[in-house]
């Protein structure tokens, strides 16, 4: 286990440092003269030149690569220029409210479409499972942005239950947690569905296992053949999904966050490409890329630790 | 004191403190079963005489973006100018809601006849916020010098070009001084001094604070600078100390305004709509809908920027001027308001509008399309069936729409128009090698209240960076800087229209719109508006 967790960190560091190359070449790939479109058109020349100065573009490549990868190893992403506020405290402002979106969307899915699976995979091929066939294909197909507006117009707007915009404050649970609602609720619709369907078809083929049978010849009750034999193993595919899926809705926040107009990750990398701010969109990029590889590293080690037969392999391999 | 009476002093400082929001706060407040009306009384709310649903605890302003940097030698978006005009007051201003200088830090302000030296007398005992003292003529000559790059170290202010002419300002003593120019500059008082780089900063404040005055600004404005949520909101609290200076207004009723981020037309819709906001700038899809719910008054203003189909005449397809008449009388204008603008905008006869001080053509032709005409200058030209290309880009409201009623146009007329959709960024590139691969474009610039600022992008020294047409007539750029060193308005009046009949005369651009501004506001409020569509929240007041 040691060997593998340290092969896989190995690979997870080769993974940021590509990142991050690749994030300091970006600068040169974005079309467009970033300090006249940061400063606007009354911006002087000589100004424009500071700001280029500053941003370094005016150095060679591989000067920017290694500024840009020991300042990011260092903690330091340079500076926003038009606040002048570090980048870093940027993110650490944005980070929460997206994370805190995020795991909230991802637990609600999981929450609801756990259930809905195995509700469905308890009655295949009625007219319950085709429902909820047809409504878990319909929450995968809606895109966050759509669900959202929905939401919006529905819940805010005709019913005034929640509230239409912005995050409310950490210092204010209750309220902050009326702002996340319709949020959450717009990322964790997509995920709802794909969780129902990936728990039902895992169970359908679970159930047909030879020790399911043999639980049941046993005379073990239909409920704990379910729910402690079949839905332990049908999970583990879900649970790697959902750590993975983490990351993916890290990036999928950003409609959210547009939409909600929620602080947010998301929110603060589409501002710095509109702006070409790129000390800024290399930061969150970053982050977002850090996160995901993170996530991904969890998916792993949860399914080595959940599937004992991985362990087996491995050693009898080695 | 009793449980219930603790949650009532609980709510009040959580909605006075804005921890909470005013729907969540008449919510709790039906919870505990009191009135809410009087809650708001209680949180500084209802004064004597107001409408009973109206509040004057907070007032909530819609920003369509969010603010950067509130430092007046900075303040990078229209934004930042909003807020930081309830924050920082200038020694003359204008009267809300118009273009009338009054004297606003300044007691007295008098220019010599040759516009070259102003003497200025501050207020007396006008205070900064936050303990920073008071206001003194040294502020103000540190206020200018700085932004014109004068101070040690130099600094270097996208709004240099302001104060381009001031050879310095020398302070007599704690309340006078005189600005010194080099030249002079027509535009000192209309937007150098009552505008942006006109306001006075703390010189004590600046020093001490460095780069964070740009988000911690230390003004005399009757609003002070409380709090910053990034992509959230900005807060402002009333700064009662200097209520005495503005004698031409009536006092701020607010005791505090956010100004709300949001970025999206929709989500700021709803918002309005749903109480959380009281004043929001208006997509033109959402008049009809804000006006019939009866909650709200629509406003409008025309504002001053102007919107146009721009022809590159030093690309190969448009240097024939037969091409570019061709395109003017093939372009059918009026549908692309109704199309694009829902009819709402006004149609735009040349680069200055009415509502601009100085410089509206009047008598400007107001071309119609022409489909034989457009047919018989292209004939001429030898150029049936040329191909087109017209970029545009999705961040300019309506510009998609626009794109293809000219290809319609056109492409009836005998051009072949294919339509380039851009991003923001890519398109708006300022430079020679983007400039000119431009053929047919259409944009929209904004400007301030001198028309300098409207024809200052189309001179030949502007080819390969804003003047996206490379057009470049001698006689333009000669009149443009002759304008701005004229003092007489009639004279300046003179000179903008001919520099407008040369821009015709030359069928460079196409005129498509003035943009007009509409707003909704929450019934009760009366908003400040400029005349160039511009708005000041500390100038709100109650109807």
């Amino acid at each position: 286990m040691a060997g593998y967790l340290l092969k896989r960190l190995t690979m997870t560091l080769v993974v940021v440092v590509v990142v991050m190359v690749f994030l300091s070449v970006l600068v040169h790939l974005v079309p467009g003269e970033p300090a006249s479109i940061i400063l606007g058109p009354r911006a002087s020349e000589s100004l424009i030149a500071i700001v280029r100065e500053e941003m370094k573009l005016d150095e060679p490549i591989h000067v920017q690569v290694w500024d840009f990868v020991t300042g990011a190893l260092q903690g330091d992403l340079g500076r926003d220029f038009l606040s002048r506020a570090p980048v870093s405290e940027l993110i650490l402002d944005a980070l929460p409210h997206t994370i805190v979106l995020a795991v909230v969307a991802m637990a609600v899915a999981t929450l609801v479409g756990i259930p809905l699976g195995v509700y469905a995979a308890t009655r295949p091929n009625t007219i319950i499972d085709r429902v909820t066939a047809v409504i878990s294909v319909s929450f995968i197909t809606m895109p966050y942005y759509i669900a959202g507006l929905f939401l919006l117009l529905l819940f805010s707007l005709h019913w005034n239950l929640f509230p239409a915009v912005g995050a409310g404050s950490f210092s204010d649970p209750v309220d902050y947690l009326r702002h996340l609602v319709l949020p959450a609720a717009a990322l964790a619709l997509t995920w709802i569905g794909y969780i129902a369907r990936l728990v039902r078809t895992s169970m359908l083929e679970v159930m047909g296992a030879n020790y399911i049978r043999t639980a049941r010849a046993f005379g073990l009750r239909e409920r704990v053949v379910f729910y402690k034999y079949a839905l332990k193993n049908a999970i583990i595919p879900t649970v790697a999904v959902v750590s993975v899926g983490l990351g993916e809705l890290m990036g999928g926040a950003v409609f959210v966050e547009v939409i909600f107009t929620r602080p947010g990750l998301g929110s603060l990398a589409v501002e710095a490409i509109v702006a070409r701010n790129f000390p800024v969109l290399q930061g969150t990029v970053l982050v977002i890329a850090l996160v995901y590889v993170f996530a991904n590293l969890v998916a792993d080690l949860s399914y080595r630790l959940l599937d004992p037969r991985i362990r087996v392999e491995e050693v009898a391999a080695a | 004191m009793s449980r219930s009476a603790d949650d009532v002093d609980r709510l009040i400082d959580a909605y006075a403190s804005r921890r909470i929001d005013r729907r969540t706060f008449l919510q709790r407040s039906v919870a505990l079963g009191v009135s809410a009306s009087a809650l708001l009384a209680a949180c500084g709310g209802e004064e004597e005489g107001a409408a009973p649903e109206l509040d004057t605890a907070l007032l909530r302003i819609h920003l369509d973006e969010d603010i950067e940097n509130l430092d007046p030698a900075i303040q990078p978006g229209h934004a930042d100018g909003n807020v930081a005009s309830s924050i920082f007051q200038n020694l003359v201003s204008f009267k809300p809601g118009t273009y009338d200088p009054v004297n606003e830090l300044a007691e007295a302000w008098n220019g010599s006849e040759d516009g070259l030296r102003w003497d200025f007398t501050v207020k007396k005992g006008v205070q900064f916020h936050k303990g920073y003292g008071e206001m003194t003529a040294e502020d103000v000559k540190f206020s200018f010098e700085r932004i014109a790059g004068l101070t040690k170290p130099k600094l270097e202010s996208p709004y240099a070009g302001d104060w381009a002419a001031l050879k310095v300002v020398e302070v007599k003593d704690q309340y006078s001084g005189t600005v010194i120019l080099k030249e002079p500059f027509a535009a000192l008082m209309t937007t150098t001094i009552p505008q942006q780089a006109g306001e006075i900063v703390s010189k004590k404040a600046v020093t001490e604070l460095g780069d964070k005055f740009g988000t911690s600004p230390v003004g005399t404005g009757p609003y002070e600078f409380t709090e910053w949520k990034r992509k959230q909101r900005v807060s402002l609290k009333r700064f009662a100390q200097n209520e005495n200076v503005v004698d031409f207004a009536d006092p701020p009723p607010w005791k505090a305004i956010d100004f709300v981020v949001i970025g999206e037309d929709n989500p700021t819709v709803i918002a309005l709509e749903t109480g959380e906001l009281d004043f929001a700038v208006l997509p033109t899809s959402a008049i009809d809908r804000v006006e019939g719910s009866g909650d709200f008054n629509v406003t409008s203003k025309t504002t001053l920027n102007y919107n146009w189909i721009g022809m590159n005449v030093l690309h190969e397809n448009l240097r024939d001027k037969n091409v570019r008449l061709a395109v003017r009388y093939g372009i059918d204008v009026p549908s692309i308001v109704e199309a694009a603008f829902d009819g709402r905008w006004e149609q735009a006869t040349g680069i200055l509008p009415p509502g601009m001080p100085i410089g509206y053509w009047e008598d400007a032709p107001k071309y119609e399309r022409d489909v034989e005409q457009s047919k018989q200058y292209l004939s001429d030209a030898g150029a049936e069936g040329m191909k087109l290309v017209m970029s545009v880009t999705a961040d300019e409201p309506g510009a998609e729409t626009v794109a293809e009623i000219v290809q319609a146009n056109l492409n009836e007329v005998g051009f072949d128009i294919q339509v380039d959709v851009q991003e923001g960024g890519v398109f708006a590139q300022a430079e020679k090698e983007a400039n000119a691969k431009k053929q047919l474009f259409y944009t929209g610039f904004t400007t301030n209240p001198d028309p300098s600022w409207s024809t200052v992008w189309f001179t030949c020294d502007q080819v390969d960076v804003w003047n996206w047409m490379s057009w470049c007539n001698e006689e333009y750029s000669r009149l443009d800087k002759e304008a701005v060193r004229t003092a007489e308005p009639e004279k300046r009046n003179e000179i903008y229209i001919r520099m407008q009949e040369l821009m015709d005369e030359d069928v460079v651009a196409v005129w498509v719109a003035w943009p007009t501004d509409y707003f909704g506001t929450k019934k009760g409020i009366k908003p400040s508006i400029a005349p160039d569509g511009d708005y000041d929240a500390w100038s709100f007041t109650t109807a």
